[in-house]
């Protein structure tokens, strides 16, 4: 059995991306990262096939990070997150502005699967998984927030 | 011109799925071919749609502070392995016993105390159920 280290150092980068993109800010991404793989770590005699661990962890940290930004204060954290185009970061460009505000304006279905396409190495098998939906609904879903993005930004 | 300038936006709508990966139809780029105003456009368009998508990349992808995994990795608490379960769980099973042993051996003092003290007990008034003949008192015996 792998150690909680190895696990991490393999799979971190996807958790805290997943958890990203739901939560849109470093901290409470970080908060889920946490909490995915301790939880995920403790109950790993319930996983029958370790190779399914990716897979896994991956929806364990959609759903984490769902139930995570439930509570108000994240609520407006996120909220403030995505739609944090008055007090941008040093050094932001005026599309990366355009396309936060235009990503938040996206209804949530699309947003998660435009975001989760993103991630490097994430494919359409994945995000279905991740969020339970057939594989064709994520591309149609893709397809129909890279257009109503491309619309409003080209 | 108007039906010119009519075609052109039509094949401007048409663009974005050109922008979006599909290739033009036949039509469009043989206007493209026709209407440097459009190709321009069309071009603009594609680089845009690049730049686009390389920010959305970017977006999608932070990584994670270097701490991170060093910080979980201290939380880490391993399950007990089975043979250290068994362990606990008779540790805590001994515990339970020699406490209930104690409670009762106590409990069972206390009653052989309280027989002790009630087989005991004289009432005060018991002596004045004596009969006559039997002295109350004890009789000095030091004159």
């Amino acid at each position: 059995m792998e150690e909680l280290g190895d696990l991490v150092r393999k799979h971190g980068r996807l958790v805290y991306r997943i958890a990203y993109s739901v939560l849109g800010n470093a901290a409470d991404a970080e908060e889920v990262t946490q909490e995915v793989f301790l939880r995920a770590f403790r109950n790993l005699d319930s996983l029958r096939d370790t190779g399914k661990f990716r897979a896994w962890v991956a929806r364990m940290s959609w759903r984490t990070a769902i139930n995570h930004r439930r509570g108000w204060l994240r609520t407006l954290r996120r909220e403030t997150a995505w739609h944090a185009i008055s007090t941008p970061p040093a050094g932001q460009t005026e599309l990366r502005l355009a396309l936060r505000q235009q990503i938040a304006r996206l209804p949530e279905k699309l947003r998660a699967v435009l975001l989760l396409s993103a991630i490097e190495g994430l494919e359409s098998p994945e995000i279905a998984a991740i969020l339970e939906i057939p594989e064709g609904t994520v591309r149609s879903r893709l397809h129909l927030a890279r257009r109503q993005l491309w619309e409003a930004l080209t | 011109m108007s039906s010119g300038m009519a075609a052109c936006t039509e094949y401007r709508e048409r663009l974005l799925d050109h922008v979006m990966g599909a290739p033009p139809a036949a039509e469009l780029a043989a206007h493209l071919k026709s209407c440097p105003a459009c190709a321009s456009e069309s071009k603009r368009r594609q680089v845009l749609g690049t730049e686009l998508d390389a920010e959305l990349r970017r977006l999608a992808n932070p990584d994670a502070p270097a701490y991170l995994a060093a910080r979980i990795a201290s939380h880490q608490r391993p399950a007990p392995a089975w043979g250290a379960r068994v362990a606990i769980a008779a540790t805590l099973l001994a515990v339970i016993a020699v406490g209930a042993w104690l409670v009762n051996a106590r409990r069972e003092s206390q009653t052989a105390e309280a027989a002790a003290a009630i087989s005991g007990w004289r009432s005060p008034t018991a002596s004045l159920l004596l009969p006559p003949s039997q002295p109350i008192y004890k009789e000095s015996s030091h004159e």
